[in-house]
């Protein structure tokens, strides 16, 4: 833009024209998201108190002193941890055979295939994994034929981890694909003429070189798994107990204050997780040199 | 390529496996929407369309369907409108306050969407502005939510289209705005269809901030779909279900015409650029 302010039309200074393309978006919508944050902090210091109670961190310390909370805390990570651990195993092993399809038809449908459930409600999905990990659903009817079952899949921990992993796939298996597509097929020519082979292979050249990626999967899926409400509270039915949840129920209890601090504290277990990722990727990233 | 035998064929596995377990869930709805048992019986103990009637004669489900493209058109419009403006500052001003602000918008992409949700809500009764439960109030909580990832499409766009046209548009003596509607806008027609249809889709899945916000009267389809899921479970869901993926292949259909060039894959390879 060098040089535009000698033009007649372009009297205003730049901040100015900055602070005019901005400023419509940030007062609708930006500023509310702050003010939100800002209440949520408020809340949880039990300003506005719903049972007539004093202002203060009292809701903090009955939260954080009852060994529940931390049950939950507790169940939210492991469940959200699992899930990531799942569909990163998945996602991996998903995104080189994709980049190996040679057929463009076959490589089209597997991307329709993989990619379309991001098209579908998240209710709808979580009802098709209760359709088919119910007592008499699908899964259980298939392994009664060969003798096996049933077995409990749904409410409780295992088919909400299923099920999140599925809502989840899409967003791990993309940024996999995308670092694999950036690794030059050399290297692997190179290391191989050097004799490595096999695992050596890949345990020393194509998992650092792609680690980035995988690191980028795990922030995003994590991110997703540990805020999921819909799926956790529909396939664990009441037996799964996770803070979205809690946050849910308790502004039915009139509990804002409590929900407050909850919402919070999922917040920061978001964040602390993202940081530790971050912190990963930044390491793999100094040790590659750039 | 040189792979093993082993590890091609366990490769191929993989894929088929992990395809079966994306499509498994799709496909057991549609097969159970027509299933005659009302407790989802399987195998499936005849085939029926009662479910289809049911899904039509529900009340709920027919205002929640209005509500739903009512909240995802004015929410589309509204992060076109005011987000368009900010990539358009992103991607052509270096300007020490831009930081704050990317920051600011990127922000809602790390905060869990139960937590914007409650927060809105407790900022929603907190300021007495009546925006709890109306539509309002909606579509400012799916403007906070779709913002950054419209922001991003069209800032990386912007960045595609050189500046020398617009320069050329203004020593021919147009004036700025005009240059940006006539020259510079044009240009990114394809990210602006892609990011709507985005933004639309996205609000019109949206429960896990939307179920914090809603009253009855102004509840969203996906939310009906949840309160009724956890009542009932005959395939009246099945059928709904079914509906609503035939029609999101239909706007997913339209993608392809409407876009030309790459603009797609840039769009979700460019989920996370900004957070």
């Amino acid at each position: 833009m060098s040089g535009a302010a000698a033009r007649p039309g372009n009297a205003l200074p730049r901040w100015m024209r900055v602070s005019l393309l901005v400023a419509p978006g940030f007062v609708l919508v930006m500023l509310p998201f702050l003010g939100a944050m800002t209440t949520l902090g408020a809340y949880s210091l039990n300003i506005n108190s719903t049972d007539g109670s004093a202002a203060g961190f009292h809701v903090w310390s009955r939260f954080l002193g009852d060994p529940f909370s931390w049950k939950v805390i507790w169940t939210s990570v492991r469940i959200a941890a699992l899930a990531t651990v799942f569909t990163l195993l998945l996602a991996y092993p998903t995104a080189a055979a994709l980049l190996r399809l040679r057929n463009p038809l076959f490589t089209g449908l597997a991307y329709v295939a993989l990619f379309s459930p991001l098209l579908m409600s998240v209710v709808s999905r979580s009802y098709g994994w209760m359709l088919l990990l119910s007592e008499t659903g699908f899964v259980n009817a298939l392994l009664g034929q060969l003798g096996l079952g049933p077995y409990r899949l749904i409410f409780n921990e295992t088919g909400v981890i299923i099920a999140i992993v599925h809502v989840i796939m899409p967003y791990a298996v993309l940024p996999i694909l995308n670092i694999m597509t950036q690794v030059p097929g050399l290297y692997n020519e190179a290391a191989r003429d050097l004799g490595a082979s096999g695992f050596t292979l890949f345990r020393r050249v194509t998992l650092p070189l792609t680690l980035p990626g995988i690191v980028v999967a795990a922030e995003i899926v994590f991110a997703l798994s540990i805020s999921a409400f819909v799926t956790p509270s529909l396939l664990g039915a009441g037996r799964v107990q996770t803070l979205s949840q809690m946050i849910y129920e308790n502004i039915g209890l009139i509990e804002w204050a409590m929900a407050a601090v909850q919402a919070i504290v999922l917040l920061l277990t978001a964040l602390a997780v993202l940081f530790v990722l971050e912190r990963v990727n930044r390491s793999t990233h100094a040790a590659k040199g750039d | 390529m040189h792979d093993s035998l082993f590890k091609r064929v366990a490769l191929q596995v993989i894929l088929i496996g992990v395809i079966l377990f994306m499509l498994a869930p799709i496909l057991i709805v549609v097969v159970n929407s027509f299933n005659a048992s009302p407790f989802n019986a399987w195998p499936p103990t005849g085939f029926t369309l009662e479910w289809y009637r049911k899904v039509f004669a529900n009340p709920h489900f027919r205002t929640g369907a209005i509500n739903s493209v009512k909240v995802g058109l004015l929410s589309t419009a509204l992060v076109l409108v005011l987000g368009t403006p900010i990539a358009y500052a992103l991607a052509r001003f270096r300007l020490r306050g831009l930081a704050a602000i990317r920051a600011i918008l990127f922000a809602p992409l790390v905060v869990p969407r139960v937590a914007i949700g409650f927060s809105l809500f407790v900022l929603f009764i907190a300021t007495g502005a009546g925006l709890y439960g109306t539509f309002a109030g909606l579509v400012l909580a799916h403007a906070i939510l779709m913002l950054p990832f419209v922001v991003t499409i069209l800032a990386a766009s912007f960045g595609e289209v050189d500046p020398i046209v617009e320069e050329a548009a203004r020593d021919l003596g147009a004036a700025p705005v005009s240059t940006f509607f006539r020259v510079v806008l044009p240009q990114i027609r394809g990210a602006l269809v892609v990011s709507g249809l985005f933004a639309f889709i996205t609000s019109f899945d949206e429960v896990e901030t939307t179920i914090f916000l809603v009253k009855p009267a102004v509840n969203t389809l996906p939310v009906e779909m949840y309160h009724f899921l956890e009542q009932y479970q005959d395939p009246t869901l099945a059928a709904l279900s079914t509906l609503l993926i035939l029609f999101t292949l239909v706007i997913a259909l339209v993608l392809p015409f409407a876009v030309r060039g790459k603009a797609l894959l840039k769009m979700m390879g460019s989920e996370r650029h900004g957070s």
